[in-house]
């Protein structure tokens, strides 16, 4: 599949829904758990767990849009896939939410 | 044109309608052709539209007086309800279907779409599943809880009648019409176009379907299982939203608006992409940012499926997770300001003229944008807790499905009108038409804003004097009568055009698109040859292109052995790689659709033990579709006019069956995905867990099935090497299937009691039904290969039934992998993590 | 251009329709309360903010429309750019960012020391407030105290409903097996009105509440006069 012209469209996009619903389900079940309430330091475990996991997406959108620039030679296809992962990674703005938001009120 | 080459259209010209033209009379039921079954689709729309146009006049007359008396609150509740099923389900969607089969082809350089009887099927489908809404609107039985139809109120304490199954049955009816249209449109966009029309040289409307056929694949799976478990729910007592016994309402909301908010995207989309092939022609001017347009469509079609949580702000969702859903439906609009300023600096760029479907995108455009903001204003999460459920959602959901697709289809309408009919607009009632629906609409919507605001909620049927809400309700009322008198002339316009319209000879709008190099109206085979692309196929000139093609001067200008057919080309690069042959006229979509109702028709009259019979009706009827597919002998290379010969589709590597096997499989795996996600989430959120009874967990059955599953999968695997061998490993895989089908029916029906008790027990039940459905399409699909392998239809150069079996062994095997290691997880959920 | 007249003349005449008269008992731009109030001042930002832009992208449109030519000195990527990338992000990023900030005050403020705690209990179609653990109750109207927040923690017996003050806060829905919460507070005493705004049956029209805002004392009082549950259920 990865060697699909195709994917390279969307990886990074990709990328994003899948580190969407997994933050939405780690926020939920931290909550479910209780992690909010457990502290390390003054920040809640979940929070903590939360802020790793979106840093972790941002990272990962990079390199996918980073591997698909270096293996795409500069054909229209190469440069809709470019402005495609360019706005997956813009689009992680959606999680900076979980640096100060309220985590389960 | 020279006397020869004009004598060699005719002749090209009467060969080819004999292969691919509908027989009049009743032999009009057989019809597959894509042309005729997008304008049926289309009219079928227009004529919900009128049926949901007329509630809507009801709706308003009920509402433009306090205390109104004309309907009781019952009465009322069918027909708002009826109103948004109807125009969403029954108008927009098919709509634009419609639209797209009706122009796909003719666009990308074929003649048909991949799957002529599929589409067939889907008709018929979509036209029963309505007439079962709609009968049951007459019968005074329609569903009457609200378009989205909100657990508890929908189950069965609350809704004992038939109502809300005519709901959940009817719509998913239509769902697998609008299924099998999305696999129809993916496939022919990607594998049915002309020879070098590579992706980016595509016209951008079919990035638009492309896109858009996608987001159905994925978001239409969730509705459908929403459905399904609802149903399971009223009928078997399987309590998955039943807050009492371990359900939650919320899962329903969820499911529904995982679908519900992509539909929305999914209904403005081809709308958008209309607009994308209507403004640069109206502009004299390519479209400008046609490779960010293209970005922008992929980055709504991501964006959202990450914002359905903004339907729930007032659920009590924890503030962080709001946040996530409030963003990306504030960051939706940026992608879509890419597409408007794209059709500004094409009009800044271009020569603009003035027309009537530019006046249509001058309506799109004033009510869009509105639309637009106030629905930025609604994804701020402290706004919404006013505005929720207020007429000013109303107001908001008219101006962005009327501004972002009925403007847009009327402009579509106007300019494509000419191409069906083969006549042009005579004009007369054009603009007083478009006047008095933009007058009217925002007459009535505009006011709505404030009625909303001033604390009018959605669906009551009558409001006291002292609420003061009557003048701006009486505005709006009156606005809905301009507005539906303005759509009355618009119809009356058409039809004037159809009769009296004048006829002119090519390419009245001077497009630059494929679909005007044929002659209006389209013969069925829409090209007598087939062009060479060697520039972006929205700047061609047709003029020149639509003779040479009509005299046979491009690929496949000839015709051989009565077939239909098209060219398959590399998806990616547009080379030609293979001849398509497709399926000829047939009524086995009309019958096949037949017995689909009739088992919809018997789940809906309870008669639960004849619906399988009636299911069996259909596996039969679909096995039969397959006697005209395939080849009994090896055939060379085929010639196609130029260049190299090539194969024919059943001995390609890739052909479109191969495809649309996998997008199959990728919808059935996001319905699979969701209801092991629906199931985590009841035991994340649905009160009353860990459940009090045990949790059936049988180690035998797993194990048992998990091992035949295994051996099936190996033997369905089993590569060519003479078909004996195969036929023998079929033979095991079959085997294998029924081992396991018994062991796991069996453990079915040992645990259904307890199933109706908690709705863990309820999802084990749901996904092992899921696993034994699969195992039992893989045993009838092992017997389908060593049915074709007996008839002659499999040599080593003639596999693809055994590499589409293969596809399907191996689904079921990861699926199956997982629905008998569900129970052990669910176990250690429930007991390790409970409350 | 008599068509040219046309689309002003209706782009005039609905601008200016109706934003007249914000009143009523039942009215989200009437707020008696800092809650209410910080989503209407909400409303009044973005709604000055969505008519400048509408204002310009259809100014845009005309005028590329009417004088072919005019906006041809700039590129057309940077028309795509600036216009449709770059102000829209600066704009939605700015707005998002003040939407969570107000959405997070909202949850948070306490005003008037201990928020008061009450339950709201929807069923086919009334509601009934519990107060103190259920120890008073009363039905269809629910008793305030002025300056003070009261967390209304909403649930259903039967469908789902949706408790809704919009002059003293935002809504919240009532689901049967859950319990939600939404902050209201009044600041002066008075009568409110109160609706379920979420469909919920033939009966749905006439699910209104009163929300009566005492003075601290008097609410003491009105309080000591309720009887226990069982009794209001009657």
């Amino acid at each position: 599949m990865s060697g699909n012209p195709l994917f390279g469209l969307f990886a990074a996009w990709i990328g994003w829904a899948g580190g969407f619903l997994i933050l939405y389900a780690l926020q939920a079940t931290g909550c479910r758990a209780g992690w909010d309430s457990h502290m390390i330091g003054a920040v809640s475990t979940l929070r903590l767990l939360l802020v790793a996991t979106a840093l972790t997406i941002v990272f990962v959108l990079l390199g996918l849009s980073w591997k698909a620039r270096r293996n795409g030679p500069a054909s229209p296809l190469a440069r809709i896939g470019a402005l495609a992962n360019g706005a997956a990674i813009l689009a992680t703005l959606c999680f900076a939410g979980v640096l100060w938001l309220g985590m389960c009120a | 044109m020279t006397p020869s080459r004009h004598k060699t259209a005719l002749r090209l010209h009467r060969e080819l309608t004999d292969i691919w033209a509908t027989p009049p009379g009743w032999g009009r039921l057989q019809a597959v052709n894509h042309t005729v079954i997008g304008k049926r689709f289309m009219l079928t729309a227009l004529v919900f539209f009128a049926i949901g146009g007329v509630l809507a006049m009801l709706i308003r007359t009920q509402l433009a007086t306090t205390q109104s008396a004309f309907l009781d609150a019952a009465a009322y509740a069918q027909v708002f309800t009826m109103h948004g099923v109807v125009m969403m389900f029954l108008f927009a969607i098919p709509f634009f279907e419609g639209l797209a089969m009706y122009l796909l082809p003719k666009m990308l350089g074929s003649r048909d779409l991949a799957f002529p009887r599929m589409s067939a099927y889907g008709y018929w489908c979509y036209l029963f599943g309505g007439m079962f809404l709609v009968g049951a609107l007459v019968a005074g039985v329609a569903p009457d809880g609200g378009w989205f139809m909100y657990t508890p109120l929908s189950s069965a304490t609350y809704t004992p009648g038939v109502n809300a199954d005519v709901w959940l049955l009817g719509i998913t009816f239509v769902e697998i019409s609008a299924l099998s249209a999305a696999i129809e449109i993916l496939v022919s966009v990607l594998k049915l176009r002309a020879p070098g029309m590579s992706l980016t040289r595509m016209p951008i409307f079919a990035w638009y379907m492309l896109v858009v056929a996608g987001m159905m694949l994925i978001g239409f799976p969730p509705l459908i299982l929403g459905s399904i478990l609802l149903e399971a729910e009223r009928a078997f007592s399987l309590p998955f939203f039943d807050p009492a016994r371990g359900g939650d309402p919320l899962l329903w909301q969820h499911l529904f608006w995982l679908f519900g908010h992509p539909e929305v995207y999914i209904i403005f989309l081809p709308a958008a992409g209309a607009l994308s092939t209507i403004i640069p022609t109206l502009a004299r001017r390519p479209l400008e940012g046609y490779e960010i347009a293209v970005a922008a469509v992929i980055a709504i079609a991501f964006l959202s499926f990450g914002l359905w949580v903004h339907h729930m702000y007032t659920v009590g969702i924890p503030h962080v997770a709001l946040s996530f859903f409030s963003a990306a439906s504030g960051l939706v609009a940026v992608p879509t300001g890419v597409q408007i300023f794209a059709w500004l600096a094409t009009l800044a760029h271009g020569k603009p003229r003035m027309s009537v479907p530019m006046l249509h995108v001058f309506g799109f455009l004033f009510v869009f944008v509105l639309g637009g903001l106030t629905g930025v204003m609604l994804a701020m999460v402290p706004f919404d807790w006013q505005a929720h459920d207020t007429h000013f959602v109303v107001a908001h959901l008219h101006y962005v499905l009327v501004g972002g697709f009925v403007f847009p289809m009327m402009a579509a309408a106007y300019y494509w009108l000419p191409h069906i009919f083969g006549r042009q607009s005579v004009q007369h009632l054009s603009h007083a038409a478009f006047w008095m629906i933009f007058v009217g609409f925002n007459l009535t919507f505009f006011a709505m804003h404030l009625t909303g605001l001033r604390g009018m909620p959605r669906r009551i049927s009558t409001y006291p004097p002292e609420a003061g809400w009557e003048t701006l309700n009486f505005v709006s009322s009156m606005g809905g009568f301009i507005m539906t008198t303005g759509f009355a002339l618009v119809a009356l316009d058409f039809l004037l055009l159809a009769v009296f319209g004048k006829p002119f000879r090519r390419n009245p709008w001077r497009a630059g698109t494929l679909e005007w190099a044929m002659p209006t109206p389209p013969p069925a085979y829409a090209f007598a040859s087939l062009p060479e692309i060697s520039a972006r196929a929205d700047r061609l000139d047709p003029d020149r292109l639509g003779p040479a093609l009509a005299a046979g001067k491009g690929y496949l200008g000839s015709t051989r052995h009565g077939w239909m057919e098209v060219l398959g080309v590399d998806m990616v690069t547009g080379r030609a790689e293979q001849v398509v042959v497709l399926p000829n006229r047939t009524c086995l979509p009309l019958l096949t659709a037949l017995a689909s109702g009739s088992v919809f028709a018997l789940l809906l009259l309870k008669l639960y033990w004849l619906a399988p019979l009636a299911l069996l009706v259909v596996v039969a009827l679909f096995l039969l579709w397959t006697r005209d597919c395939g080849l009994t002998s090896d055939l060379a290379d085929l010639p196609v006019g130029h260049g190299p010969n090539l194969p024919h589709h059943y001995h390609a590597e890739r052909p479109p069956s191969y495809w649309a096997m996998v997008f199959t499989l990728a919808a059935d795996a996001t319905l699979y995905a969701s209801l092991l996600f629906g199931a985590l989430f009841l035991w994340l959120s649905a009160p009353n867990w860990p459940p009090g009874l045990d949790i059936p967990v049988d180690a035998f059955t797993c194990v048992a099935v998990v091992a035949a599953l295994v051996i099936a999968a190996a033997f369905g695997r089993q590569s060519l090497s003479g078909n004996d061998r195969v036929a023998r490993s079929l033979c095991f895989a079959a085997l294998a299937y029924g081992a396991a089908l018994i062991v796991l029916v069996a453990f079915l029906v040992g645990i259904h009691g307890a199933a109706t008790r908690h709705a863990a027990v309820a999802s084990i039940f749901a996904v092992k039904s899921y696993a034994a459905l699969h195992i039992a399409v893989g045993l009838v699909l092992s017997l389908f290969c060593l049915w074709r392998i007996g008839s002659g239809h499999v040599s080593a150069r003639r596999d693809l039934d055994l590499r589409l079996g293969r596809l399907w062994h191996m689904f079921t095997l990861i699926t199956g992998l997982a629905a008998m290691a569900f129970p052990f997880i669910l176990t250690l959920l429930a007991g390790g993590a409970g409350p | 251009m008599r068509r040219a007249i046309g689309f002003r003349g209706v782009l005039a005449f609905s601008s200016v329709l109706p934003l007249a008269g914000c009143t009523g008992d039942l009215s989200a731009l009437d707020p008696a309360g800092p809650f209410a109030a910080a989503i209407a001042d909400l409303w009044w930002l973005m709604l000055a903010g969505g008519a400048a832009i509408f204002l310009l992208v259809l100014g845009l449109f005309l005028l590329v429309l009417f004088r072919p030519g005019s906006g041809r000195r700039i590129s057309p990527s940077r028309w795509i750019w600036v216009g449709g990338v770059v102000f829209p992000l600066v704009t939605l990023v700015a707005l998002i960012g003040h939407g969570l900030i107000r959405g997070e005050y909202i949850l948070n403020l306490r005003i008037g020391g201990d928020p008061v705690e009450v339950e709201a209990r929807g069923s086919m179609w009334h509601w009934e407030f519990r107060y103190a653990d259920g120890a008073r109750a009363s039905r269809g109207v629910l008793h305030i105290p002025v300056g003070r927040t009261v967390v209304v923690t909403a649930t259903s017996e039967d469908v789902i409903h949706s408790f809704w003050a919009p002059r003293l806060g935002g809504k919240i829905d009532a689901i049967p097996g859950h319990a939600a919460t939404v902050r209201i507070l009044a600041d002066r005493p008075g009568i409110y009105g109160g609706i379920c705004s979420e469909y919920c049956g033939t009966g749905h029209d006439g699910m209104r509440f009163e929300v009566h805002a005492h003075p601290a004392e008097a609410y003491e009082a009105v309080l000591a006069g309720l009887s226990g549950e069982r009794e209001a259920a009657r």
